[in-house]
């Protein structure tokens, strides 16, 4: 494997919860979270986009479901995943300190064994503006911390938010950093899994070597007449390819459903994914394309991620990125 | 003890490692994780370099790996049959393997520094390297430099180190330790194989400041000791073996054999009784007044009570071996034999009965009879060790050599014999020790099946008390046992518990599960269950935990190939018989001088009884004369009690008597 440029592997600034506490309270005077302070989960007043109808757009003729054959074995070599850690630390006069790590991992498979492929992990301490003293900021910074302003609010509850937005922020960059060192690096038979959306950047997001799997349903290509498809969808069936745009930054993608496990429950979103892969020359060219990462994807069930609650949609791969960030990151 | 250079090359780490709340670190246990592919194993020594200087030292720890763990992230087989769709095959084909661990626990052999004894730190873990067995099992301390006491018991081989392992003479001999107990399921070379190679190993190193040493070996079953000196065939493994651990592969140079003779015969009761092999075996014969110094071996203490004692007492010591005259009896006594006492207890009961008299000298006509009956009784069961004549032919008490074994082969002996043999070796051997006039410093007793002698329940006999002492107090007298059994859980206690060192082969599941062995965790139990031949788990007052190790073949014949190219001769008639014990004295002597000495006509002597011939033939071989021939013709003539035929006179064959008219089977 190539070498890991600067910036990216196995970084300094990974700092525990309490020692920033220390800081907090020998340097800055805060008041300090006990035992570090409290996980957060995502904060319901975060920005979220509202879950949206869609009506597919298919690159080909026709709107249809198209089984798949099986294959014996997966191309992929590599996973990519990222995770955040976030958790008040202290108040400074009534407003949060929140301390968070940021990390995103390639698992790059040798054989049948997945090792670290590049590593970034990142320690953010993140106030209102003007709420940390020089003094504390500069000794934050020496313990490697990263400082994150999440501007100017007095609202102590909006702070926290826009502390969280900002961190799912830095974590989504840490990702696109790895996916991006990726593209730049690796050779042209290897081939990248990517948690979520393609979207991340153009380089990633026209690269015909990289895949995301997109688990969530936000956008749900089932308006009009097209849900019927989507529900019906067997499994080791996939949709036809259709053309997903994210954002005007980056390219537009083409995309298609594939049904992992039986949704036997009556949930149709159950062991369904939506897999986003670069433009292709044409048509033909995009569906088998589509035919052969979905078979991949297919094989990649086994093992399966139990006991995460996602099993059904979240492959072994990516969830050993997980696994492996969060035995780093703790 | 040697130890190899290390290699040059430094050795990465095998390992890290790991201490969790539920898994803590503690300064008797660590655990650690390695790769799949890691060379370490149950009983792989390991290094730990820690990170943090303690008092200025960096710590340095030695354990030995007792468990091992291995698992997924997976978290429960369901999961699995999950993915797989309940087909195996598919799981296989999975595209990535589940990540798996490797976490092992090791038990702390050393800390260095000694003090302050802390938990295992964080660190990383390498593989031992010869230097480090030396020091994780102290050996540093007596097993180099001109003074070393070490003496080899075996090669740790692990991990791609091969490393000679000593134990410590002065507590394998004494004085500070001493004995050796092995245990092992039979058939698997682990017994008798460890006890000839460690004693072929003590001879070899036990250091000549400590004085001198030999070996009685008690030979209780087949021909399982009878060839110690004879060479075996060593392939090229054992003679590295033996090349690493310094000892010669060579079988013992000075050994001798005893064994009683068969019951009323002339040949020995041994195995060994190939004619080339008889220029080192002698007869092992004693008298009444030998046996009676340990009557209380072979009489029961249900059967003999506190009156029987006491007249067992005043014939030892008022009629063995003296005039005796008492006015009830009919003429003076001399009694040295079985036969000469016997017919004392005639003349006193007889004396009795004629004054109607009911006791003699307070004892009681029923004792009288009781104790002649059971004392009488030994010459019978004891037949072939027992003589009639009161003559002795023993183990050399008083001249033992140094570096020399003594062979007692009781193994066609019935168990009664065993018992006064063992017993009145050991005796002997013990008060020998006391006077310090037995010939050698150190005398190393190896009984087998000692389950048997020293059973833990059952009744507390003469054996197993004078076992007990030797295990209690024998190393301050420079005995030692080497005892080796089956079942180290069907031995006394006090026996095993004193065995400074502890060796342990491949062992009977049924006998793991015993509460003996509950200090050894899972792992452990299931390689002692699994021990290849050669390879043995030993405990050694300088090993804090206990170590595997691999030990050569013996370099002397096994019983089953000694067998097989020494058959033991067939029983041969008395002229035979006769030619070939007196030819170990006189290789000259031939069955055909034998013949015309005893006037042998085809089938039996004409001018002798056998009996006469028997002690002529014995009494020759105790005195091992320079002339034979005329010291067995002497004692021919004078054991002689009458010609059994004037040679001169012819026997003519007496008619049959005419048969009887109409008798149908008359002609």
């Amino acid at each position: 494997m190539d070498a890991l440029p600067g910036g990216i592997g196995h970084q300094r600034g990974q700092i525990a919860g309490r020692r920033v506490a220390r800081l907090l309270a020998t340097v800055g005077g805060a008041v300090v979270a006990p035992a570090g302070g409290q996980w957060l989960d995502e904060d319901p007043i975060a920005d979220r986009s509202p879950p949206t109808l869609l009506t597919p757009e298919p690159v080909s003729a026709g709107w249809g479901r198209h089984p798949i054959p099986p294959a014996v074995t997966s191309d992929l070599t590599d996973f990519l995943d990222g995770i955040q850690r976030v958790r008040i630390v202290g108040w400074i006069a009534g407003l949060p300190v929140v301390g968070a790590t940021v990390a995103a991992t390639i698992r790059h498979r040798v054989g049948r064994q997945l090792v670290d492929g590049g590593t970034v992990i990142r320690s953010l301490v993140l106030a209102p503006d003007g709420l940390l003293s020089a003094d504390l900021a500069e000794a934050l910074l020496a313990e490697g911390c990263q400082l994150v302003s999440t501007g100017d609010s007095s609202h102590p509850v909006l702070a926290r938010a826009q502390a969280i937005n900002l961190v799912s922020t830095l974590r989504a960059a840490c990702e696109r950093e790895l996916a991006e060192w990726w593209v730049t690096h690796r050779p042209p038979e290897a081939r990248l899994l990517l948690d979520g959306g393609l979207a991340v950047s153009e380089s990633v997001a026209s690269d015909r070597r990289v895949v995301g799997v997109v688990k969530s349903h936000g956008s749900w290509y089932g308006a009009d007449d097209n849900g019927a498809t989507l529900r019906q969808l067997q499994v080791g069936e996939r949709t036809s390819v259709l053309l997903h745009r994210r954002s005007e930054r980056v390219p537009a993608v083409w995309s298609w459903y594939l049904r992992l496990h039986a949704a036997t429950s009556g949930d149709p979103a159950f062991g369904l994914v939506r897999v986003e892969h670069a433009a292709q020359s044409s048509p033909d060219a995009a569906e088998a394309a589509a035919d052969r990462w979905a078979g991949w994807l297919l094989a990649e069930r086994i093992p399966v991620a139990l006991p995460d609650a996602r099993w059904d949609r979240l492959l072994y791969g990516v969830a050993a990125c997980e696994r492996y960030l969060s035995a780093r990151v703790g | 003890v040697t130890v190899p250079p290390s290699s040059p090359a430094p050795r990465e780490a095998i390992g890290r490692i790991v201490a969790t709340e539920r898994r803590p670190n503690t300064p008797h246990e660590f655990h650690f994780w390695t790769a799949l592919d890691a060379a370490v194993g149950i009983g792989t020594i390991v290094r730990v370099d820690g990170a943090t200087p303690v008092d200025g030292r960096m710590p340095t720890i030695y354990g030995v790996v007792v468990e091992g763990l291995g698992y997924t992230d997976v978290q429960s087989p369901l999961h699995d049959v999950l993915g797989a769709d309940g087909i195996p095959a598919n799981a296989s084909r999975a595209p990535t393997a589940r990540t798996e661990v490797r976490l092992y626990t090791a038990n702390v052999l050393r800390q260095l520094p000694d003090e302050p004894m802390q938990p295992v730190p964080m660190g990383e873990v390498f593989l031992a390297e010869a230097e480090d067995v030396a020091v994780a099992l102290r050996m540093d301390g007596f097993a180099h430099g001109d003074r070393g006491t070490g003496i080899p018991i075996g090669l740790y081989a692990s991990g791609g180190t091969r490393a000679p392992v000593a134990l410590d003479a002065d507590f394998l001999v004494g004085p500070e330790a001493a004995h050796l107990s092995i245990s092992g399921v039979s058939g698997l070379a682990t017994k008798t194989s460890a006890v000839e190679w460690l004693l072929a190993s003590l001879f070899a190193h036990f250091p000549v400041d400590r004085g001198s040493i030999a070996a009685v070996c008690f030979n209780v079953k087949g021909p399982d000791l009878c060839f110690l000196d004879q060479p075996a065939p060593l392939d090229e493994a054992d003679r590295a073996l033996y090349e690493a651990l310094s000892v010669p592969a060579q079988p013992f140079a000075n050994v001798r054999y005893f064994a009683p003779y068969v019951a009323g015969g002339v040949t020995l009761d041994t195995l060994r009784s190939h004619e080339a092999l008889q220029h080192n075996v002698a007869p092992l014969t004693w008298g009444l007044a030998e046996v009676l110094q340990f009557a209380e071996v072979l009489l029961s203490r249900d059967d003999v009570d506190a009156k029987a004692d006491a007249l067992i007492d005043f014939i030892r010591e008022r009629v063995l071996n003296r005039d005796f005259t008492d006015g009830a009896l009919s003429q003076p006594h001399r009694v040295q034999s079985f036969a000469d006492l016997e017919a004392w207890f005639l003349d006193v009961l007889r004396g009795m009965e004629a004054r109607n008299q009911e006791n003699w000298r307070t004892h009681h006509v029923a004792t009288i009879r009781k104790v002649r009956n059971r004392l009488t009784n030994l010459a019978t069961r004891c037949a072939g060790l027992v003589t009639e004549d009161g003559a002795t032919s023993d183990l050399p008490f008083g001249a033992f050599e140094d570096r020399a074994v003594y062979v007692v082969d009781v193994a066609s002996s019935d168990d009664d014999a065993q018992d006064l043999v063992f017993a009145r070796v050991v005796s002997k051997l013990r008060e020998h020790l006391e006077r310090r006039d037995l010939g050698v410093q150190h005398v190393v007793v190896f009984v087998d099946e000692l389950n048997k002698y020293a059973p833990a329940d059952g009744p507390d006999t003469y054996v197993r008390k004078m076992l007990l002492d030797i295990a209690e107090r024998g190393r301050y007298l420079g005995l030692v046992l080497f005892a080796a059994q089956q079942f180290r859980s069907q031995v006394h206690r006090r026996i095993v518990g004193n065995a400074g060192t502890t060796v342990y082969g491949r062992m009977d599941g049924d006998e793991l599960a015993t509460p003996g062995y509950a200090t050894l965790g899972p792992a452990l139990r299931t390689r002692l269950a699994t021990l290849e031949k050669g390879q043995l788990m030993v405990r050694h007052p300088h090993f804090t935990q206990p170590v595997f190790l691999r030990f050569p073949r013996p370099a002397v014949l096994s019983g089953r190939a000694g067998i097989e190219r020494f058959p033991p001769a067939v029983v041969p008639s008395l002229d035979v018989a006769i030619a070939r014990q007196l030819r170990a004295l006189d290789p000259a002597i031939t069955a055909g001088w034998v013949q015309r000495v005893v006037g042998w006509d085809g089938e039996s002597a004409a001018l002798y009884e056998e009996a006469a011939i028997v002690r002529a033939l014995r009494a020759t071989l105790r005195a091992r004369p320079e002339d034979v021939r005329a010291t067995f013709e002497r004692e021919l003539r004078r054991g002689a009690r009458a010609p059994v035929r004037d040679p001169g006179t012819v026997v003519r064959p007496v008619p049959l008597a005419p048969a009887r008219r109409g008798d149908p089977f008359g002609d």
